[in-house]
C-alpha cells in the first residue's frame, strides 16, 4: 500500500500545473478560513456593542410604569456561532435582530439578504463552499484520470500480472487522493480553531466536520474510482462523474426541498398572522378586556382575597391581568410558532433521508449543522428569546400587580433599580448530542454510501482487454 | 465545410450522444420548471396584494358606512373617534404598500422570497421596522436557492455548454484527427463553425424558452420586456461560448479540457462572485439597524423633550399653508401634540435615509466589480428586469417612508386647521394618499 500511495503522489505532482492548483487551493483555503473569520469578529464585535449599548439604555430609562417598560421592550441580535466562519448556512439569509416586547412573538428581521445584492448564488467565498463543491469536483476528476491514466498507459496490466489485486490498487488510489483531501480540510479548521482559541465545544463540532468531510470525499472518490474501472470510453466515465456532480450539487438538494415544501407546507405570512389575530381574539385580551373574560379572571382574584371589588385589592389587578393577557397569548403562539417550526422539522428529515442518493446534501447538512448555522440552531435561538422575553414581561407584570401599587394607578414607577435587577439575554447553544441527535440521518446515509461503495470497490474489475 | 453543414453535424451529434441528450432534456425540463416556480411566486405575490386590498376596501366601506349613518365611532370600539384624523385614519385608512411583482418573475425569482414585500403604513413606519419579514419559508431552502430559470440559465447553461463543448478539438486532438483536419481545411474555421452552429441551436432554445415564459407570465409582459429579457440572455450564451472557444486553443486532450473549462466555471460562477461578496461584507457587515432602534427609542424622547415654541416654528416652516394666527390656546391638544409627531415623523425619515445611503454605498461598492464579475452582472440584469433585485426593494423602502410622511401630513394639516373628518375629507384623502 505505502508503495502505492508513493507512487499515486508522485505521479500527482508530475501532472503539468498540478503544484500550482494545489498552491493555489491551499492559499483559497487560508484566505476563505481567515476572511471568514475576520468577518465574524467583526460581527461579533458589532453585536456585542449593540447588546451593551441597548442594555444602557434600559438601565438609564429612569423610573418607569413596568408596563410601560413592558411596551419598551429590548433587542437582542441573533448570535453568530465561531464556527459560521467556516460555514455560513442560512446565517445571510436570516433576520439578526429580533424585538422583544409584551403582547406578541416577533419574528427576527433585517437579514443580510435584505440589505444588498446577492451576488452570488453559492453563497459567500466560505470555506465550505471550496471543501463542498470545488474540492470534490478536483477529488472526482483526479480518480477519473487516476485510473484511465494508469489504464491507457497500460501501466495496469503490468500491475495485474504482478499479482496485485485490482481492489488493492483502487483502495490505494482511493487513499492517495482522501489523504490530500482531508489535509485541506485540517489545514482549514486548523487556521480557524488556532485563531479562535481551541475549546472543547469547538473541538467536538471540528469533529464531527471532519467526521462528514471524511466521509464524503471517501465517497466521491470511491465512486469516481468504481465508476472510471466500470466503463470502456472515457468520455463515457467523465460524462457519468461530471453529471452525476452537477445532479449532487446543484439540482438534487434544490429539488428535495421543493417536495419538502409540497409534502409540509408551511403557512404563508398572511394567512399565518390571520389565524394568530383569530385565535388571540377568542381569548382576554390585557387592554380591551371582554366582560365575559374579565369577569371570570376577576372573580378568582377577588375571591383569592376575600373582597368585594378591584379597588380594595391590596395588589394592582391590572398587572394580574396583563399577565393573563401574556399567558393566553402564548397559548396561542406556542400553537403557531410551534406548529411551524414542527413543519420545518418535517421538511429538514424529509430532505435528510431523501438525499439517500445524494451524499452531498447530507454533507450540507451535517457542515451547517456542525457550523451551528443550519435551521435547527436558529430556531433553537429563536426559541430561547422567546423564553427570555416570556419571563421578562412574567417579572415585569408581576412587579406591576405586587410592586406596591394599586389597581388602576397607571402613573406607578418602579426605579430604575428593579429594572436593573432583571438580566439581559444569554444565549446558550444546543448541546453536543442534541447536535448529534440532529444529524444520525445524515451520518447513517453517508456510512451506507461507504459501506456500498467499499464491496463495489472490492468486486470491481477494469475493462481491459485479454484477462 | 459550408455553414449549414457544421450545424447538420454538430446538432446530429449532439442528439446523437445520449449523454448530451439527456442533459438538455433535464435542463429544457428544470428550465420550464424553473420558470413554472417563478410563476409560483409571482401569483402567490400577486394574490397575497389583492387579498390585502380588498381588506383595505372593506375597511374604508366599513368607515363611509359610519360616516352615512351619522356615527362617530364603531360599537365595538366607542373610543375611535372617526371625526378625528388621526383616529379615523389609523382605524381605517392606513395605506397598503406592496412590492409588485412583474410578470417577468417567472425568469428570475432573484432575491425577491428575502425581501418582505407588503407593509401597511401608519405614520411611525420606516422600512427598518420589525414587522417587516418576508413571507414565511425554511431558511435552508431559501440558502440554498430557488430553482428558477434564472439560476438554470445563469449556472446550469454554462456547465450544459461545457458538456456540449469540451470535445470540440481535444477529441480529435485525442484521436490523431486534427492534423488531418488542418489539411483539409482552417482549423479554426472548423472549429469557430461548431461553435457558431451551438450558439444557434441554444438560441433557438431560449426563443423557446422565453415563449413558455411568456405565457407561464399569463402574456402580461410586454414585447419590448421580453425582447429585452432576451436580448441580456442571449448575450450572457455568447459570452459563454466565446469563452470555451478560447479556452479551447489551449489545445488540450479530453479530461485536461473538461478541467479547464470547469475551472473557469468554478472561478466565473463561484470563486469571483463568491469573493467580492465575501469582501462587501465584510466592509458592510449588517448594520442591525441600530440607528432606527435608537430613533425609535431614546430619538423619540428627545424630540418629545424639546422645547416646544422652536419645535413648533421648525415644524411649521414645511407648512407654509397653515394657519399660525390662531393661538395656541385655541388649538386642539392633539393639533399641539402633531408638532412634535411630525418633528418625530421627519426625524424618522432622516435615519431611514441614513441608513439606506450606507446600503446604496453597499451596492455601489458590490457592483463597481462587475466588469470582473460577468456571471454575478448578468444575473443582477435578469433580476433587474424581473424586479427582483436590490433597486425593486429601495423603490418599495421608498414608498414606505413616502406614504408615512403623506400620511402624517394630511393628519397634521387637518388637526391643525381644526378639520372634523367627514365622508368627503376621508375619501379626499384616500385618493390624496392612493
Amino acid at each position: 500500500m505505502k508503495s502505492i500511495l508513493s507512487t499515486e503522489w508522485k505521479n500527482l505532482l508530475r501532472t503539468p500545473g498540478m503544484v500550482f492548483v494545489l498552491l493555489v487551493l491551499a492559499a483559497a483555503l487560508g484566505f476563505t478560513a481567515w476572511a471568514g473569520l475576520e468577518e465574524y469578529r467583526v460581527v461579533a464585535r458589532m453585536e456585542s456593542e449593540a447588546k451593551t449599548h441597548l442594555r444602557q439604555q434600559w438601565e438609564s430609562m429612569g423610573p418607569s410604569n413596568p408596563h410601560s417598560a413592558a411596551h419598551y421592550g429590548t433587542y437582542v441580535f441573533k448570535k453568530n456561532h465561531a464556527l459560521t466562519a467556516f460555514d455560513e448556512g442560512v446565517n445571510g439569509y436570516v433576520g439578526r435582530t429580533l424585538y422583544l416586547e409584551g403582547h406578541r412573538q416577533n419574528e427576527l428581521v433585517q437579514s443580510d439578504a435584505a440589505q444588498g445584492d446577492l451576488l452570488s448564488r453559492f453563497g459567500k467565498l466560505r470555506p465550505a463552499l471550496i471543501l463542498q463543491i470545488i474540492l470534490p469536483l478536483l477529488l472526482l476528476l483526479f480518480a477519473f484520470q487516476s485510473v484511465r491514466g494508469e489504464r491507457d498507459a497500460d501501466r495496469l496490466r503490468l500491475l495485474l500480472v504482478q499479482g496485485v489485486p485490482y481492489s488493492q490498487i483502487l483502495y490505494g488510489k482511493l487513499w492517495s487522493l482522501w489523504i490530500p483531501g482531508m489535509g485541506y480540510v485540517l489545514l482549514t479548521l486548523g487556521i480557524q480553531m488556532g485563531l479562535l482559541g481551541f475549546s472543547t465545544p469547538l473541538l467536538a463540532r471540528a469533529f464531527l466536520l471532519i467526521l462528514g468531510y471524511g466521509l464524503f470525499y471517501w465517497i466521491v472518490i470511491g465512486l469516481a474510482l468504481w465508476l472510471s474501472s466500470k466503463t470502456t470510453k472515457s468520455y463515457t466515465a467523465l460524462s457519468w462523474l461530471l453529471g452525476i456532480w452537477i445532479v449532487w450539487v446543484i439540482f438534487y438538494p434544490k429539488v428535495t426541498y421543493s417536495v419538502a415544501g409540497i409534502l409540509y407546507p408551511l403557512p404563508d405570512r398572511v394567512g399565518f398572522a390571520e389565524s394568530m389575530k383569530a385565535d388571540r381574539s377568542a381569548l382576554l385580551d390585557g387592554h380591551n378586556p371582554e366582560e365575559e373574560a374579565l369577569k371570570s379572571l376577576e372573580d378568582s382574584v377577588l375571591q383569592a382575597y376575600g373582597v368585594t371589588s378591584k379597588e380594595d385589592l391590596p395588589i394592582n389587578f391590572d398587572g394580574l391581568l396583563m399577565q393573563a393577557d401574556e399567558e393566553f397569548g402564548n397559548q396561542v403562539w406556542d400553537k403557531h410558532f410551534g406548529e411551524l417550526y414542527e413543519q420545518m422539522q418535517k421538511q429538514k428529515s424529509w430532505v435528510q433521508w431523501a438525499s439517500l442518493p445524494n451524499p452531498f446534501g447530507n454533507l450540507q447538512s451535517l457542515s451547517m449543522g456542525a457550523a451551528g448555522t443550519d435551521n435547527f440552531h436558529q430556531v433553537d435561538f429563536l426559541q430561547e428569546a422567546e423564553d427570555y422575553r416570556r419571563v421578562f414581561i412574567r417579572t415585569l407584570n408581576e412587579r406591576h400587580a405586587y410592586g406596591g401599587s394599586r389597581t388602576g394607578d397607571w402613573g406607578y414607577k418602579e426605579d430604575q433599580a428593579f429594572f436593573n435587577s432583571i438580566a439581559d439575554f444569554q444565549y446558550t447553544e444546543p448541546s453536543f448530542s442534541d447536535l448529534i441527535r440532529q444529524q444520525i440521518p445524515s451520518l447513517l446515509l453517508l456510512f451506507a454510501w461507504i459501506g456500498l461503495l467499499a464491496v463495489g470497490i472490492v468486486r470491481v474489475q477494469p475493462k481491459i482487454s485479454a484477462l | 465545410m459550408k455553414l449549414n453543414q457544421a450545424i447538420h453535424w454538430e446538432w446530429k451529434s449532439i442528439l446523437s450522444s445520449p449523454f448530451l441528450k439527456s442533459i438538455l432534456v433535464v435542463f429544457l425540463l428544470a428550465s420550464v420548471y424553473g420558470m413554472y416556480k417563478g410563476r409560483q411566486v409571482y401569483l402567490h405575490q400577486n394574490e397575497v396584494l389583492a387579498q390585502l386590498q380588498s381588506e383595505s376596501e372593506k375597511e374604508i366601506e366599513a368607515a363611509l358606512k359610519l360616516y352615512q349613518s351619522g356615527k362617530t365611532s364603531p360599537e365595538d370600539r366607542p373610543w375611535l373617534d372617526i371625526q378625528n384624523p388621526f383616529y379615523a385614519y389609523w382605524g381605517y385608512l392606513k395605506p397598503l404598500v406592496g412590492l409588485n411583482p412583474s410578470p417577468l418573475m417567472v425568469f428570475s425569482v432573484g432575491q425577491a422570497e428575502s425581501f418582505p414585500f407588503f407593509k401597511r403604513v401608519w405614520i411611525n413606519s420606516s422600512p427598518y421596522d420589525h414587522d417587516l419579514a418576508p413571507e414565511i419559508s425554511n431558511p435552508e431552502r431559501i440558502s440554498l436557492g430557488s430553482l428558477d430559470f434564472g439560476l438554470m440559465w445563469i449556472y446550469l447553461l454554462p456547465l450544459v455548454l461545457i458538456a456540449c463543448t469540451m470535445r470540440i478539438g481535444s477529441f480529435e486532438r485525442e484521436v490523431q484527427l486534427h492534423k488531418l483536419i488542418e489539411t483539409l481545411e482552417n482549423g479554426k474555421n472548423w472549429k469557430i463553425q461548431r461553435f457558431i452552429a451551438l450558439a444557434i441551436f441554444f438560441l433557438i432554445l431560449l426563443g423557446l424558452l422565453l415563449l413558455i415564459g411568456w405565457g407561464l407570465g399569463e402574456l402580461n409582459a410586454t414585447v419590448a420586456e421580453i425582447g429585452t429579457m432576451g436580448f441580456w440572455t442571449s448575450l450572457y450564451l455568447l459570452f459563454w461560448l466565446v469563452l470555451l472557444y478560447f479556452l479551447s486553443e489551449l489545445r488540450l486532450y479530453q479530461t485536461g479540457q473538461a478541467l479547464v473549462f470547469f475551472l473557469a466555471w468554478i472561478l466565473f460562477a463561484l470563486i469571483i462572485p463568491g469573493a467580492i461578496q465575501q469582501a462587501v461584507a465584510l466592509q458592510f457587515p449588517n448594520s442591525l439597524s441600530l440607528d432606527m432602534i435608537d430613533a425609535k427609542r431614546t430619538g423619540r424622547t428627545e424630540i418629545y423633550e424639546q422645547e416646544f415654541e422652536t419645535t413648533k416654528i421648525k415644524v411649521l416652516e414645511n407648512y407654509p399653508e397653515l394657519d399660525r394666527d390662531l393661538p395656541d390656546s385655541l388649538r386642539t391638544a392633539s393639533a399641539l401634540e402633531g408638532i412634535y409627531m411630525t418633528a418625530y415623523r421627519e426625524y424618522l425619515s432622516e435615519v431611514t435615509q441614513n441608513l439606506d445611503s450606507i446600503q446604496s454605498e453597499k451596492i455601489s461598492l458590490s457592483r463597481a466589480w462587475f466588469p470582473l464579475n460577468p456571471v454575478s452582472f448578468f444575473h443582477h440584469r435578469m433580476s433587474h428586469l424581473s424586479r427582483t433585485d436590490y433597486d425593486a426593494y429601495q423603490q418599495f423602502k421608498e414608498k414606505i417612508t413616502q406614504k408615512a410622511e403623506q400620511l402624517q401630513h394630511r393628519i397634521f394639516s387637518q388637526e391643525w386647521e381644526g378639520v372634523i373628518v367627514d365622508e368627503e375629507i376621508f375619501l379626499e384623502t384616500r385618493k390624496a394618499l392612493e
